[in-house]
């Protein structure tokens, strides 16, 4: 069983990678390696065993995935991991040619060993000490996260490499979850828990269908699965975690004083995190001098809130130090106040008790960043994400507020992320819309689903005015105005470029679309006013963005921007699609056309749609002034692989339109 | 031979003082003090000389003092002042500093915040200690903290004390140039100087102008202050990151080393030392000579005999080209070790330089000059000979002399064929071993036709735009023997797919390339021919009774990377090469051609060359495409004239081949 310490982690958080952490590795570990003859039964017996035929560019197969639970009354718990993999490609030496371990100072390792079986039989054995432990902390994040890693001598195609581990650990919560599906096929896949009398559990199987204990002896359990298929990474799915086969898991002791360790309904679980941050949100007085500096002069709730929220998105820096339970439970206000820094749950605390101060509550609200993780039928822990539930006083309208709720226990909530810091208070990120979140109270939680934001709150109004010479230099003009989720996504790639280099994020962006330009001038509007719509203007010139060919001069009306999307080729796919987000998107664009010219050709209007976008686009000339407009919408954001040969033949629509060309001809002398 | 292949290694350097040194009082305790922080610093809200950036170094100091070697050990004090621009540039207060748990620790850490109004907030935890790399003998920690009330407009600084062991000297070096601006910095070294032992203090630098040296004080401290140091930007195509630092490196003369030599000296020394362990390696004549009966005929051309010779090196078993073993490993596998070339003819196997050492040896005993010859690999550092640098010696390479013509050849580097050279080992300098001293020779430069990537594709079109056909691409020279050793170590399925997968990356969006073929895999003096069938959605635009399409189906990556009119570095091309081009498109049934795009040539200068014409054929049109890239590196000053290259290529891939349907044609 693994702490939950996934409070805290941020989207763009450090995942941890197997593969890219084993490979970082591979040129680091060279220890020493024993010949053995002490090869545990379980890897023998699963290296002799006859394998059926693999796709071939299967690098590797887990010949077993077996963990052991044992779960003693006094709450301890001891995993027993073994896992046994046949090496079948050159290239599985990146992936699966290390043992690796994790574990933190609560999940300490007691025993680890790893052994290859060479094609020929011979067998070596390393041991734990030939090990090589790092830090998985990184950057802003400060833990006690760690990895050890072994390499396994001779990992070479034909191999068989195995692995064993203990870990014993007194969780904060008895809840696990078993992950039995990986990027390579599993032939073998086992999960055994061992009870004491009186204890009781109830499990949840992801992704994969219901499986029964194969056997079950006294308080014994065994689950076995065989020839568990490989997930294929396809563009545009859901999170690994979203579609990959798992059991989650939860225990229920037979001492009542345990019980508050399980997570028994989502209640149970507010009412224990509300335990848990009792006494996080006491203000500080310099705390509350600062509400009261921010708040000065305003009376109306939704100023005030807007002032906090924009304080703690500006000036409190994303800074997560998780150390034990410090993984789940929040520091004090007053001490993230006093730091200036925090992760999610801190920020959550922080502005909470700020709002608090300035007479508004608000409720935590616990969320995964990933969609699909979250079953409302079985409560558990699987959070990875903190936020804020703000109770809206009366007066408040909703006008301009997008991300509100009413709720029976709270009343009308709006939800803001306080960690993002680009999403102003109205609005939430995309990755949280149409996802399942606990909104925390004293006594207790409720689970609820997080709306899906309209299109239109996702706004893009693209204008230009351009003009074409009769040798097809284009020169012109384009002003957007952002809002919503398009605003969101301009400001981080503006911000988090230096000043120095911002032309170059809007050189980036047209050069998806433009050749041979160079921007004379540009400017940005708002872009540090949050909840003001983004301004971006711009002045280029293109050489020759009109074709020559003989006397026609060839024009593609739709002079920048692109709503491209990467499904368009590829095989058939096994997954859904998940979009970025809704957004209604439009352009609109004048050119003026060179004297002499004539249309010869337009392309014909577009009316492109599916279930989840449409796309409509027009061209007409008038008074020697092409009109071009267009009108993008994405309506929904999770595509059922139903559905799939339905959008990919819209985006094959979309492609084709936007490449679509005018051709003018030179009129006669 | 690549650069993990090398095992001469000069610099490393961490002496043992064995001797007793005599008692000295101990150093103080590093002071508390801060430096003062001027009105004006605080009020900065851009860095004049480099304006736009998030932070950037105010001050930084780092002194290094070694007078306690003997009894406390070395110590390095640093001091950093960074002043913050913006709120991304808040990053900087997340502090890591890394060390040696073995060898050294951090102490004294101290660090503090400076508001905008002069306000200190000062770093009251302890730093979090986190375990970078730790196995058995080795533990890399790092101290690592985050700054307080950090916000835009702040100043942080910190300072700490990098304390080592007693008794060992270690190599210092002080790296100038960081990714931020440096706007002062003052180093200093206090050498280590014994009663019993001379252990005098060199330096060498990089990327600096003389003024800027280090200079010795009365006391014997070296000190250096430097102003001004720009940031170096990470860009596509630019010159190794190495070459751009400015940077000071100490070092001492190994133990016996003669004292005042001349530089003359010094490379004759040292050359001489390696090519004692060619020689000795070497010393089996009858051997080679009978190994040669085996290989070459007396009739045979003496390129022919070299090239045979070449063949032969390069059927050993090149242990350097396979993943590292551990020691375990490599006794598991009984590999014993190669005393001469003797040894390695009847394991078969060798590492990558003894390969080049057995094909001197077999050079000679056919009667061949040849020798070793050690150079910079350009991929990553020049040679300056008078720097005294054998570090800067980092690959090495064989040369011969068949007539009155030189061979610079490496037969360790098993996919690239007889005179095909690595190409960071070629346009470079390094001394050629053996009898003549100072024998400092310059590798010549390769053409850009020995490095092609040709590529023919036979397509046809329908009527709503898609392209389907066959494209066969040939990676010759340079490009192949690249390809080669970059995918070695996969299978065909793997070999398959990279390559797939980078095709499909010339490709525009929505396209598909799948690979069906791969020819000379083997056959490293052949081009890596490549075969498969291409889908290009949405090629052709329908518009009324045309169909128009773009003339070339690639994409150009040096477009993309010079993008941006900014520009800060040199742009750096690998090794000259071509693209050479050839597509044939077919009308859909009932369309015919109306126009072509006209022939074009575009040659700034003769550093790059490009040329595209078309012609038609009844219902295909055939475009022909040549891009020359003739040049390594061109000064930043240059970069608007490439740009405007690339940008005139791009545009001109993109001009239109109308088709008309021929029924509606008006003529």
């Amino acid at each position: 069983m693994t702490k939950s310490k996934s409070f805290c982690k941020m989207p763009k958080t450090l995942k941890i990678n197997r593969a890219a952490a084993a490979a970082a590795l591979a040129l680091l570990c060279s220890a020493p390696c024993v010949r053995a003859d002490n090869t545990p039964d379980w890897l023998r017996t699963a290296a002799q065993e006859k394998l059926p035929d693999y796709p071939k560019d299967a690098v590797a197969v887990v010949l077993l995935d077996e963990l052991q639970t044992t779960v003693k009354d006094n709450g301890e718990i001891e995993l027993r991991h073994r896992y046994a993999y046949k090496l079948l490609r050159p290239e599985a030496r990146e992936a699966y040619g290390h043992a690796v371990v994790i574990f933190d100072n609560e999940t300490k390792i007691s025993f680890f060993r790893a052994w290859t079986i060479l094609p020929n039989g011979t067998q070596i054995e390393m041991k734990e000490k030939e090990a090589t432990e790092v830090s998985l902390a990184d950057g802003e994040l400060f833990s006690d996260n760690r990895a050890k890693f072994i390499r396994f001598p001779e990992a070479n195609v034909g191999s068989v490499v195995g692995f064993e581990y203990v870990q014993r650990q007194r969780p904060f919560v008895f809840e696990d979850d078993w992950w039995f599906q990986d990027k390579i096929p599993t032939r073998r896949a086992r999960f055994s828990l061992q009870l004491p009398a009186g204890w009781e559990f109830t499990n949840y199987w992801a992704n994969f269908a219901q499986q029964e204990p194969q056997s079950s002896a006294g308080n014994q359990y065994v689950w076995e699965m065989q020839d568990v298929p490989a997930i294929e990474v396809e563009p545009d799915m859901p999170s690994f975690e979203a579609v990959g086969g798992r059991m989650v898991i939860k225990y229920f002791p037979r001492d009542p004083a345990l019980r508050a360790k399980s997570t028994g309904t989502w209640n149970d679980i507010g009412v224990w995190y509300s335990g848990l941050t009792s006494s996080s949100r006491n203000p500080s007085p310099a705390l509350q001098q600062k509400v009261a500096e921010l708040t000065a002069g305003l009376s109306d709730p939704l100023a005030k809130m807007k002032a906090l929220a924009s304080y703690m998105q500006r000036n409190i820096r994303y800074v997560a130090i998780e150390v034990g339970i410090g993984g789940v439970q929040p520091h004090p206000a007053a001490d993230v106040f006093a730091h200036q820094y925090g992760d999610c749950k801190d920020k959550a605390t922080l502005l909470s008790t700020m709002l608090k101060q300035a007479g508004i509550d608000s409720y935590y609200v616990s969320i995964n960043t990933e969609r699909g993780i979250i079953n409302p039928k079985f409560p558990s822990l699987r959070f990875n994400h903190v936020i804020l539930a703000i109770q809206l006083p009366d007066s408040v309208p909703d006008t301009g507020l997008y991300a509100i709720m009413k709720l029976p226990r709270f009343g009308r909530l709006l939800f803001f992320d306080p960690t993002n810091p680009y999403v102003p208070l109205g609005y939430l990120p995309s990755y949280l819309q149409d996802n399942y979140a606990l909104v925390v109270a004293q006594d207790g939680a409720d689970l609820v689903s997080l709306p899906l934001l309209p299109a239109a709150t996702n706004r893009l109004f693209r204008t230009g005015t351009l003009s074409l010479s009769s040798g097809g230099d284009l020169v012109g003009e384009v002003n957007e105005v952002r809002w919503g989720g398009p605003a969101v996504e301009s400001r981080e790639q503006y911000l988090t470029a230096t000043p120095a280099d911002r032309q170059k994020v809007l050189e980036g962006f047209l050069g998806t679309s433009l050749t041979n330009f160079s921007i004379t001038s540009a400017s940005l509007g708002n872009l540090e006013k949050y909840d003001e719509n983004l301004m971006v203007h711009y002045k280029f010139a293109v050489d020759a963005y009109a074709k020559t060919a003989g006397n026609l001069l060839i024009i593609r009306p739709r002079v920048v921007g692109d709503k491209g999307s990467s499904i368009l080729t590829g095989k058939t796919r096994k997954y859904p699609i998940e979009f970025e987000g809704t957004t209604l998107q439009s352009d609109m664009f004048d050119i003026t056309l060179p004297a002499g010219y004539v249309v010869d050709e337009l392309p014909q209007p577009v009316d492109a749609k599916c279930d989840y976008a449409t796309y409509k686009s027009n061209v007409e000339v008038k008074d020697n002034v092409l009109h071009y407009k267009r009108v993008y919408e994405v309506k929904g954001v999770v595509v059922p692989t139903e559905k799939l040969p339905e959008v990919r033949d819209f985006f094959h629509q979309v492609a084709a339109a936007e490449k679509s060309s005018a051709v003018l001809r030179r009129a006669s002398p | 031979m690549n650069l993990t292949q090398r095992f001469i290694c000069i610099t490393a350097f961490a002496s043992l003082l064995l001797c007793a040194i005599a008692i000295v009082p101990r150093r103080s305790s590093a002071g508390d003090d801060w430096l003062p922080i001027p009105p004006a610093d605080l009020a900065l809200k851009d860095n004049p000389a480099n304006p736009g950036a998030h932070a950037m170094i105010l001050y930084r100091e780092s002194a290094v003092n070694e007078k306690y070697t003997s009894t406390d050990g070395a110590s390095v004090n640093e001091y950093l002042r960074i002043k913050i621009f913006t709120q991304e540039g808040t990053d900087q207060a997340n502090v890591e500093i890394p060390f040696f748990k073995d060898s050294s620790d951090i102490q004294g850490v101290r660090a503090r915040t400076i508001r905008p109004d002069g306000s200190i907030v000062n770093f009251e935890g302890k730093p979090f200690e986190k375990i970078i790399e730790k196995r058995s003998g080795e533990k890399i920690l790092a101290k690592t903290f985050t700054l307080p009330d950090v916000q835009p407009g702040c100043i942080i600084e910190y300072k700490y004390r990098r304390q080592y062991k007693p008794l060992y000297l270690y190599d210092q070096s002080w790296t100038l140039s960081s990714d931020l601006f440096t706007r002062e910095g003052r180093f200093s070294i206090l050498p280590y100087v014994s009663s019993y032992e001379n252990y005098p203090l060199y330096f060498r630098q990089f990327g600096m102008s003389v003024k800027a040296s280090p200079e010795r004080q009365p006391n014997g401290t070296y000190a250096l202050t430097v102003h001004d140091i720009p940031g170096i930007a990470d860009e596509p195509y630019m010159p190794p990151l190495r070459s751009l630092q400015a940077r000071v490196e100490f070092y001492r003369l190994e133990q016996g080393t003669p004292p005042d030599e001349t530089q003359d000296r010094y490379w004759a020394r040292i050359a001489k030392k390696w090519d004692d362990d060619l020689e000795h390696f070497i010393n089996k004549k009858s051997v080679l000579e009978q190994e040669v009966s085996k290989i070459v005929s007396p009739a045979d051309s003496p390129e022919v005999k070299l090239r045979k010779i070449y063949v032969r090196v390069q059927q050993i078993r090149d242990l350097s080209m396979e993943l590292s073993k551990s020691e375990k490993e490599a006794k598991q596998e009984s590999l014993k070790k190669n005393s001469n070339v003797e040894d390695m003819l009847h394991h078969g196997y060798g590492n990558g330089r003894e390969m080049n050492f057995l094909f001197v040896g077999l050079a000679r005993a056919a009667g061949f000059e040849s020798a070793e010859v050690f150079v910079a690999p350009r991929s990553n550092n020049a040679f300056y000979p008078q720097l005294r640098d054998p570090s800067e010696l980092g690959a090495d390479i064989v040369w011969a002399r068949a007539g009155s013509k030189d061979y610079f050849l490496d037969p360790a580097s098993i996919y690239f064929p007889f005179d095909v050279l690595p190409w960071f080992e070629t346009s470079t300098s390094g001394i050629r071993l053996g009898k003549k001293p100072n024998d400092f020779v310059d590798v010549p430069g390769t053409l850009s036709a020995e490095a092609t990537i040709v590529r023919h594709a036979d397509l046809s079109l329908d009527s709503e735009g898609l392209a389907t056909g066959k494209l066969t691409v040939d990676f010759t020279g340079q490009q192949s023997a690249v390809w080669r050793g970059k995918i070695h170590l996969q299978d065909e399925t793997g070999r398959k797919k990279t390559l797939e997968d980078s095709i499909k990356a010339w490709l525009p969006a929505g396209s598909s390339f799948e690979l069906t073929k791969i020819d000379n895999w083997d056959k490293t003096d052949q081009p890596l021919h490549v075969e498969g069938n291409l889908n290009l959605s949405s090629f052709g635009s329908p518009v009324g009774r045309r169909i128009l399409i773009p003339a070339t189906i690639f994409v150009v990556p040096q477009s993309k990377a010079f993008q941006s009119a900014v520009r800060h570095n040199a742009i750096y091309f690998p090794f000259p090469n071509e693209e050479l081009d050839d597509f044939k498109f077919q009308a859909p049934p009932g369309y015919k051609i109306e126009t072509v795009p006209e022939s074009k040539t575009v040659k700034p200068g003769p550093a790059l060359n490009y040329s595209i014409s078309a012609s038609q054929q009844g219902s295909v049109a055939e475009v022909q495409r040549h891009l020359v890239i003739n040049t390594l590196l061109l000064p930043v000053e240059y970069f608007a004239a490439v740009r405007s290259f690339f940008n005139t290529v791009k545009s001109n891939d993109e001009v239109q081949i109308v088709l008309q349907n021929a029924e509606n044609a008006k003529n």
